[in-house]
């Protein structure tokens, strides 16, 4: 659905009488008002491969035309081909986000591992994995590996799924998703690093991050 | 009625299968305004899954670099 929307004068397009498309207003009464964001988010999504110690693009923002906008979510999907060759997709993937001035630095301003994101789901699957509370398994190169399902997921994210070889003691795929609601007010970039240090030992999979611009 | 067209955003992502770039719009006509997105894909030169990493690396990169030069003809750049 589009509506209309009057815009205060802050946009700086004050001739502009009225923008199709809605935007997210905190009021000054400290309400947020929102509206449909159909036509101001958009979902894109990164096919990602890297090796340990390196960090690759999911979403960036090109520098040399500044906007305002804002992160809702990122989804991650990790999985290995095989057992060999691969970084833990819970304790090495670690989703970075950087900001303004943070774009272009080794400082990301927020960074969190896929555990962490379990943690902000109250660590369900890691809990599960400590008492090998699985819900099935399955074999990838004559190796068991162990599935666990999130029983419940926040509203905010959380690991949905992933596979524990609980011979190697590693993850071999996750899959997570988290609300971040940040906001950019002239550049952004999102990576997914791996933290792990052998450079051979590679994180496979795709991010996706829905965002919007402010009209 | 003539409009006119600002480019608001650019936002490039290594897509599935291909390098992305969603060009946001700000389309201007008289009083009012509507925002419109172009998306452009360039296509990797091979599919990514089971390649190496460093040659997975060099793929993106090299798709990356068309899809700058696209933008800088489409004068986006």
């Amino acid at each position: 659905m589009v509506t209309t929307v009057d815009l205060p004068d802050y946009t700086g397009y004050s001739e502009v009488e009225n923008v199709y498309g809605d935007v997210k207003i905190y009021t000054p009464s400290g309400l947020w008002v929102v509206g449909s964001d159909i036509i101001t988010a958009r979902h894109v999504s990164g096919t990602l491969l890297p090796g340990g110690g390196e960090e690759d693009v999911i979403f960036q923002t090109d520098p040399s035309v500044p906007c305002r906008g804002r992160i809702r979510q990122v989804g991650l999907n990790l999985w290995h081909f095989g057992a060999s060759g691969y970084a833990d997709a819970m304790n090495d993937a670690v989703i970075r986000v950087y900001l303004d001035d943070d774009v272009g630095t080794d400082h990301p301003t927020m960074e969190m591992y896929v555990w962490d994101i379990d943690l902000l789901n109250g660590g369900e699957i890691q809990n599960r994995v400590d008492r090998e509370l699985y819900d099935t398994t399955i074999t990838v190169d004559s190796e068991t590996w162990e599935v666990y399902y999130a029983k419940n997921v926040s509203h905010r994210g959380g690991v949905t799924l992933a596979y524990y070889d609980r011979s190697g003691l590693m993850f071999m795929g996750a899959s997570c998703w988290i609300a971040l609601d940040c906001e950019w007010l002239e550049k952004c970039r999102i990576t997914l690093y791996n933290d792990n240090s052998n450079p051979s030992l590679v994180l496979y999979g795709h991010g996706g991050v829905l965002y919007g611009l402010y009209p | 009625m003539a409009s006119t067209r600002e480019v608001m955003a650019i936002i490039k992502c290594p897509g599935r299968k291909g390098y992305v770039a969603e060009i946001w719009l700000r389309i201007k006509q008289g009083d009012k305004a509507r925002i419109a997105v172009d998306r452009i894909i360039e296509p990797y030169d091979q599919p990514l899954e089971k390649l190496d990493p460093k040659m997975v690396r060099g793929v993106k990169e090299r798709a990356l670099r068309r899809l700058e030069k696209r933008l800088k003809e489409l004068g986006l750049r």
